[in-house]
């Protein structure tokens, strides 16, 4: 049967300079995750980071590829990197898909698109090296790089 | 009030449909298998574009590498199928199919011994105007594979070149030659327009 899904769980919108946003306390009844960023750096240009479960661990692997600056892979680094370049000039759009967020017999992959007003566009694969459900998610400028008032966030459950 | 109810509240606020993005069926595999197949999509008439979200592997082959997800529809292995891909690994490259029996939309990852044991690749696939019997059908993906050997993010568009509107689509492993291992999972959704 036909089930209407693709639910806006929560939005954030910073309404001061902050250095981090959390999304947290949501449900468990969806197969994959979805976060849609709008944002802008208030100095600095730097990457957008991810962290899962508040783990600061190094078990996070990825690999990114941004035009034109070439792509960067890690592994068992201590967060997921998307290097679409976070400026105080303009927007930077993020689609990011974290899938089988659930589930306790996969790793979990995170996928995200992105693509800021001013230069480039560019795309991430990552995977945190757990197998624990997802109750987290904590988004979060590198580099000391600060998130700008304006700044949306909004997460969205897929059912499946 | 639920968390369904507070999200198409929320969507009808924001000026979108609640009823835009459905959710169909979701195969997910209890034992290996060579493919998986959605059939009877004439049925959701409803909806103008197909959406296909699946976390998969591939049990062993001997190798240790990823290995393609391909994909056909309507049951047709005839030489109508066009893929190019763009693998953003290594500072980007490319591929380009021509003229296959399949569409090569996604890589995944390959046991071996106890490696990449948790360890699945994630596709988003959109298949466009797939009840419309006066065009070629197109569709798009976007695949990251990372495990132990290998560390993909793809991007892939790719072409049948038949005007059938789609009623059925399967998806095998490395086109039958290898399998998908058990808690491969993969959900269809319609999207109306």
């Amino acid at each position: 049967m036909a089930t209407p899904t693709y639910d806006l769980l929560s939005t954030i919108t910073t309404t001061s300079v902050v250095s981090s946003v959390t999304f947290t306390s949501f449900p468990t009844s969806y197969k994959d995750l979805v976060v849609v960023v709008n944002a802008k750096a208030n100095q600095n240009d730097s990457f957008l980071g991810l962290r899962l479960n508040n783990d600061t661990g190094n078990n996070y692997n990825f690999v990114d590829f941004y035009y034109p600056s070439g792509y960067t892979q890690k592994s068992n680094h201590n967060k997921i990197q998307m290097h679409g370049r976070l400026i105080d000039t303009s927007w930077t759009a993020f689609s990011i898909n974290i899938m089988d967020y659930r589930e306790y017999y996969t790793h979990t992959p995170i996928m995200a698109r992105y693509g800021d007003g001013d230069s480039g566009t560019g795309m991430t694969a990552g995977r945190w090296a757990n197998a624990g459900r997802v109750t987290t998610i904590n988004l979060f400028g590198g580099q000391g790089l600060q998130l700008a008032v304006g700044s949306t966030f909004k997460l969205y459950g897929i059912a499946g | 009030m639920s968390f369904m109810l507070l999200g198409i509240l929320n969507a009808q606020a924001s000026g979108g449909s609640p009823l835009s993005y459905d959710h169909l069926e979701t195969v997910r595999l209890t034992s290996s298998s060579s493919g998986i197949t959605f059939s009877g999509l004439n049925s959701y008439s409803d909806y103008k574009h197909l959406q296909i979200r699946y976390v998969n592997k591939a049990n062993s082959n001997g190798g240790s590498g990823n290995i393609a997800t391909t994909m056909r529809f309507n049951n047709d292995s005839s030489s109508s199928y066009t893929t190019h891909f763009l693998r953003g690994s290594a500072g980007g490259s490319g591929d380009f199919y021509l003229n296959q029996s399949n569409i090569v939309i996604s890589q995944m990852p390959v046991t071996f011994g106890s490696q990449n044991d948790n360890m699945f690749a994630a596709t988003v696939v959109n298949i466009l105007d797939f009840q419309n019997s006066n065009k070629n059908t197109t569709v798009e993906s976007f695949c990251v594979s990372e495990s132990y050997t290998d560390d993909d993010v793809i991007l892939t568009s790719g072409l049948f070149e038949k005007t059938t509107a789609i009623d059925s689509i399967n998806f095998k492993a490395d086109n039958g030659s290898g399998s998908f291992s058990t808690d491969s999972r993969f959900s269809i959704y319609g999207i109306r327009g």
